[in-house]
């Protein structure tokens, strides 16, 4: 954006960036936030690993809640999804993060939410913090204790099939392998677009007529 | 100057009435009359490819009329496109004009990167913001994108860059005058009150209706969006619509009057104003300072050189020699010439003798992309009335009488009142046809698109199946449809895509103009080679090349990944050692570091054998010539990038090349060429299908809905003052914004301005533009036009209204046409429900599918490159026991060929006066007079004919005899026989071998053309003529050696000592 002959561009990129922001702002009030920490750096431990991020912003309200809140750009549709399927995975491990921080002396999970940039909205599981969020109600089970849970299991399912040497390949289109089993509580292996795979060509090309 | 056009004819040429036949004709008499020399011959076409069509045809018709003289100058006539044709004009008086003679032309991707540097240099960011939050407040985001429309039509118009501004105010007044007057008054305020009370007062305990939740949720995102600057106005037509349940409908009420009183808000007519000024006004400036940088850096574009010529043709120098030299102006395709092209073809006319334009007002369908239609039919009218004459040719040679009918039928009642009949109706004249219907009508149950591409493919397939019976292009004979006879035509890219997998799903071979070229596996290898020639240590590159290069599986190459990884010391990069095609590359590395991007390129393609990978990889030959011109495409690639490098003034490389790929590019770039031939149904778009034909045809899409120009930039021209010599004087450009969003129904304001008078022209235009379009689709079919249609749901602006009429859809098995004439036709329904593209699972091709070293034979075998038979043997020999003198060390290739030539010249005419000189021209034309006597060539020539009338008595002697035919295998063996004697039991054949050796290696030197000598042998035997001899002929040397295979000569055979 900064070449020339960008400049229409980066002003478009700017003035949405502008106008997002104020939508935030108007949330943060609406919400009665009294804290805002940007690019919050925190860690914890996982399983045999030190998981490590910072969170975009970490919020506190006057009730002292925490709030870890992600921006994002776009996508409203598909972190809509997520949020009521229980899967926003990198959103939960952010409020993991947080919760398992050492210097937090709290055991509660924070709670959790999106901004959109693009469209100025604020996407949330319930209005419990945002009450002018969108509003996205888990389908089943719900909160984010539950998909980390799910997470957990994941993870242990997916290191015991690396140490047998095993690597499932899920590109775009391809089925599951029928010799693999998904246990219960994990997460469905996913098939959704791989237009981000930046090892796509290593997975196989083309559809075999 | 000429007075008048008297000396000017405008060809009316419908579809498949023998355009390119007349155009050739009448180029190849003009040449024969005397009526104008080659060089003072200008004829310009449409694409590269129909000039080189063109000036081919003329070529071959001056041989065949026998005016050989003439062929060769055929070089001299100017045939070319458009551009080509100013580009030899500007050359040619570069000096009167003060140009340079060498244009250096502008890359398509590079001339959009300067426009927008040109308007971020004479826009400031403050303006950049302000037109942004406008656009955003009218919901035209795309505000730059309009200012390059309005620059493009400035240039395609010779618009200068100063008169843009005044449009601004012109179009703003124009189109708020079907708005309301300004209402005083704080509208936004009353509108937020009205809408607060709603919110307040709808009370959804009381009201619980599904209707007024909604319209609550809805009222509280727009209450939102109010608060904020930059509320789009589109939100205020929303809320003039919206209802709430009859019982709380009252506060929804207020909400509506207060919303809908949007168009005389003073605020939203000052922001239409601002816009349309504002855009005007840029596109003005940026107009200037665009062209600044162009001639900056010695650059022009296509444009430019179409205007320069324009231009240059007012110069007094060029008009006079043009005047004197220019004999006969051809232009082809009239009908598709932009504003400028007719201008400055209007200009060539009044210079010309003779001026002959070519075309078809029926199909013209370019108004898209900057062609006035108007214009054209305009200065056609003009023309007649000023002494130009039409000639229209009358028959239809492409088409079965029954479907030129059926055209006719059609379209002379669709043109009725814009074209008249006698250049809409066509003669049949093509004779054979089968006896099948000409018109099928596909009826299709109602369904989404998915399904209704689904039946049209199943349909196709099962048309294949049942042996529709259809005349050969090519051999006139009768014969089922293939694949390959059959075009499906769709009015957009989109839905070209959506047959295509369609017909794909019902395995159905198909071709067409694909995107994703830089996505195929091909092109990934090639750049992933790059990637690992340019860094060796780019291991991703690296992983790519041999997972796509050696089709070795994932874990054998991760697994020896894995054990470079854990190598304590690393004397290369990895796969170097295992791997020879990161040899290969390692190796290239060395010598293409002082290489342009190209040649690397080419160097890689061809060292690392990829197009051989490639080809490998299958399944279907389509799918390997397809993999081959991808390919191609990635060169030409590289040249875009080196010409884009040199106007950067920047050095080109293979770094900046990678860089170069990745950014973005327009979509024409990354088009994977078409491949025409192969047994394939052709998909493609009804504005691609001009100028093909096909046996079958299926024309798709008539119940889609059409959108209007109205609301594009579109150029107008001053009907009342129209000036044939001035014909872009006067033109003005029309830009109203589209501020109604989506919202097309219950606009007042809207419906104003489309039933205005303008919106009238406007909208007839389209139509107009529209049935040119259908013509075009329906006059594609040689034997068969299939219109697959639902019968419901056809939307009221569906493309079909514009053009249909009686004849349009068959509803049974014939169809009496006005006329009495009565044609097959066919109804078949197509059921679409369900058939909904069940995407087939798809299944990844992986590496090791890919069939490997299956080797192709070559499609042609010649002769002489045989094998030599292993059980030859030389049965007979003569020496001639002289030897012939050579001066010097000649090619001993061009003394063979003077051989030949002065013995077939013997064997031909024997008696020939003049046989000295005759031989000493054949050895000046071949270099090696000096080296060889004329007399010693002749004498040569003689024996050996002395020889065979001695030996063989024949009945003839044939010289040159070609031969060709097919194996089992299918391959073509051609070649011509040096000698062939007939005599009375059978042929002798006789190859002639230049070779100097000495008579003791004649034996072993005749045997090695063994091969050649019994491929000839067997091609002369598939007549059913006997080979009764094969001999060898070492004229230089002075013998002639009989050969034979395994029992023949056997019995001929002697004893002959060495």
């Amino acid at each position: 954006l900064l070449q020339p002959g960008q400049a229409v561009q980066r002003e478009r990129v700017a003035t949405a960036i502008e106008r997002g922001l104020f939508s935030l702002l108007r949330h943060l009030r609406s919400a009665d936030i009294v804290t805002v920490a940007p690019e919050f750096e925190a860690g914890a431990p996982f399983k045999d690993n030190d998981l490590a991020g910072k969170i975009d912003l970490l919020l506190t309200d006057s009730k002292e809640r925490d709030i870890v809140l992600d921006v994002k750009w776009g996508g409203e549709r598909y972190r809509g999804d997520a949020l009521r399927a229980n899967t926003y995975l990198q959103l939960a491990t952010y409020a993991y993060l947080r919760r398992g921080n050492p210097d937090s002396k709290r055991t509660s999970w924070p709670h959790t939410a999106y901004f959109i940039v693009e469209t100025g909205n604020v996407l949330a599981q319930d209005n419990t913090v945002f009450p002018n969020a969108k509003g996205f109600s888990a389908e089943e089970g719900g909160g984010v204790e539950d998909l980390w849970r799910r997470v957990s299991r994941t993870y242990d399912w997916r290191w015991q099939q690396l140490a047998q040497g095993k690597v499932e390949v899920v590109a775009e289109g391809t089925d599951p392998d029928p010799e693999v089993s998904v246990p219960e509580d994990a997460f469905p292996v996913d098939t959704g677009a791989d237009r981000f795979d930046p090892f796509s060509i290593l997975t196989g090309w083309e559809p075999s007529q | 100057m000429k007075p008048d056009f008297s000396h000017v004819s405008f060809i009316s040429a419908g579809a498949g009435s023998g355009k390119t036949y007349y155009l050739t004709n009448y180029l190849k008499d003009a040449l024969i009359e005397e009526r104008a020399e080659p060089g003072g011959i200008v004829a310009t076409t449409f694409t590269v490819k129909a000039a080189g069509e063109i000036e081919q045809q003329v070529r071959t018709r001056l041989i065949e009329d026998g005016h050989y003289h003439l062929e060769p100058q055929m070089g001299q006539v100017l045939i070319g496109t458009v551009h080509s044709v100013c580009e030899r004009l500007l050359q040619r008086f570069s000096f009167e004009l003060g140009l340079s003679p060498h244009l250096r032309i502008v890359a398509i991707d590079d001339a959009s990167d300067y426009f927008h540097r040109s308007l971020d240099e004479v826009l400031d960011v403050g303006r950049v913001r302000s037109l942004n939050r406008l656009g955003r407040r009218l919901g035209l985001d795309d505000w730059a994108g309009v200012v390059k429309k309005i620059v493009d039509e400035a240039r395609g118009n010779d618009i200068p860059a100063a008169d843009l501004k005044k449009f601004g105010p012109d179009n703003a007044d124009a189109l708020l005058h079907y708005f309301p007057n300004t209402a005083d008054g704080d509208l936004k305020g009353e509108l937020i009150a009205a809408v607060d009370n709603a919110l307040t007062n709808i009370d959804v305990s009381l009201d619980k209706t599904k209707t007024t939740r909604n319209y609550l949720a809805s009222l509280r995102d727009v209450r939102g969006l109010l608060d904020q600057p930059d509320c789009p106005w589109v939100e205020w037509i929303r809320l003039s619509k919206w209802k709430a349940a009859k019982a709380s409908d009252a506060p929804a009420a207020s909400v509506r009057e207060a919303a809908s009183r949007y168009a005389a808000s003073p605020v939203f007519q000052q922001d239409i104003r601002s816009y349309i000024e504002e855009l005007f006004d840029i596109a003005g400036q940026s107009l200037q300072r665009f062209q600044e940088i162009k001639t900056e850096r010695g650059l022009i574009d296509f444009t430019d050189m179409e205007q320069l010529t324009l231009h240059a043709l007012d110069n007094q120098a060029a008009q006079e020699r043009l005047r004197s030299e220019l004999q006969l102006l051809l232009v082809d395709e009239f009908q598709d010439t932009n504003p400028m092209q007719l201008a400055v073809f209007m200009k060539l006319a009044r210079l010309a003798n003779d001026v002959v334009f070519v075309g078809d007002v029926k199909q013209a369908i370019y108004a898209f992309r900057g062609c006035d239609p108007d214009l054209v039919f305009r200065m056609l009218e003009d023309l007649t009335e000023k002494g130009g004459s039409t000639e229209v040719l009358p028959y239809s040679w492409r088409s079965t009488p029954p479907l030129v009918r059926y055209i006719n039928a059609v379209f002379s009642k669709v043109f009725e009142e814009r074209i008249p009949p006698d250049r809409v109706i066509l003669e049949p004249k093509r004779e054979a046809y089968a006896d099948e219907p000409a018109v099928m009508h596909w009826a299709l149950s109602r369904g989404k698109l998915e399904e209704q591409v689904m039946a049209i493919a199943s349909g196709v397939a099962a048309l294949v199946d049942a042996d529709h019976r259809i005349i050969d292009p090519d051999t006139k004979a009768e014969r089922p449809a293939r694949w390959g006879d059959i075009a499906i035509l769709a009015r957009t890219n989109d839905h070209v895509e959506k047959l295509a997998a369609a017909l794909t799903a019902c395995r159905v071979p198909m071709k067409m103009t694909l995107p994703g070229l830089s996505q195929t596996p091909e092109v990934c290898l090639a750049r992933a080679c790059l990637r690992c020639l340019n860094d060796p240590a780019d291991t991703l590159a690296t992983a790519e090349v041999i997972a796509l290069g050696t089709g070795h599986p994932a874990e054998s190459w991760l697994a020896n990944r894995m054990a470079y990884l854990e190598e304590q010391s690393k004397e290369h990069f990895w796969g170097e050692d295992t791997y020879p095609v990161i040899r290969t590359l390692k190796a290239l590395r060395q010598e293409t570091g002082h290489q342009s991007p190209l040649e690397t390129v080419a160097k890689v393609l061809n060292h690392v054998d990829i197009r051989k990978i490639v080809t490998a990889w299958g399944p279907d030959e389509t799918k390997a010539a397809q993999r081959q011109r991808n390919l191609d495409a990635f060169l030409n690639l590289a040249v875009q990038y080196e010409s884009h490098s040199e106007g950067q003034q920047e050095a080109a490389s293979l770094t900046g090349f990678l860089l170069w790929l990745e950014s973005p590019r327009s979509p024409e770039l990354d088009l994977q060429p078409t491949i025409t031939s192969g047994n394939a149904v052709h998909v493609l778009t009804y504005h691609r299908a001009k100028g093909l034909e096909w046996p079958v045809v299926i024309t798709t899409d008539f119940f889609q809905a059409d959108r209007s120009r109205l609301w594009d930039v579109r150029v107008e021209g001053d009907d009342q003052h129209f000036d044939l010599d001035q014909p872009l004087a006067n033109r003005t450009i029309r830009y109203w914004p589209n501020v109604f969003g989506s919202q097309s129904k219950d606009v007042p304001v809207l419906d104003a301005i489309e039933s205005s008078e303008e919106g009238q022209r406007c909208r007839a235009n389209d139509e107009f533009e529209l049935k040119r379009l259908a013509y075009v689709g329906l006059s594609r079919a040689r034997d068969l036009i299939i219109i697959p249609m639902p019968d419901q749901n056809r939307p009221a602006q569906a493309w079909i209204h514009n053009f249909d009429n009686d004849y349009l859809i068959p509803d049974s098995d014939s169809m009496k046409l006005p006329g009495g004439h009565i044609i097959p036709t066919k109804t078949r329904a197509i059921d679409t429900t369900g058939t909904a593209l069940t995407q087939p699972s798809y299944a990844p091709r992986w590496f090791e599918d890919r069939e490997t070293g299956q080797i192709f034979l070559p499609e042609v075998r010649i002769p002489s490159h045989a094998e030599p038979v292993e059980d030859a043997r030389v049965v007979d020999r003569h020496d001639f026991d002289h030897r012939l003198a050579l001066r010097g060390t000649p090619d001993m290739r061009d003394v063979g060929l003077a051989l030949h030539a002065a013995i077939a010249a013997e064997l031909v005419d024997s008696e020939h006066q003049e046989a000295e000189a005759r031989a000493r021209s054949l050895l000046e034309t071949h270099g090696v007079a000096g080296c060889l006597e004329a007399r010693d060539a002749i004498e040569v020539a003689h024996r050996f004919r002395e020889y065979l009338i001695k030996t063989f008595e024949p009945n003839n002697i044939w010289v040159e005899w070609p031969i060709s035919h097919s194996t089992e295998n299918g391959q073509l063996i051609r070649g011509w026989v040096d000698v062939l004697v007939e005599t009375e039991s059978g042929l002798v054949v006789i190859d002639h071998k230049s070779s100097p050796r000495p008579r003791s290696e004649w034996e072993q030197e005749a045997l090695e053309y063994s091969g050649q000598l019994m491929a000839y042998k067997r091609a002369i035997e598939l007549t059913g003529k006997p080979v009764i001899g094969t001999w060898i002929h070492f004229p230089v040397s002075g013998g002639l050696l009989k050969i034979a295979t395994g029992h023949d000569g056997a019995g001929g055979a002697r004893k002959f000592s060495t």
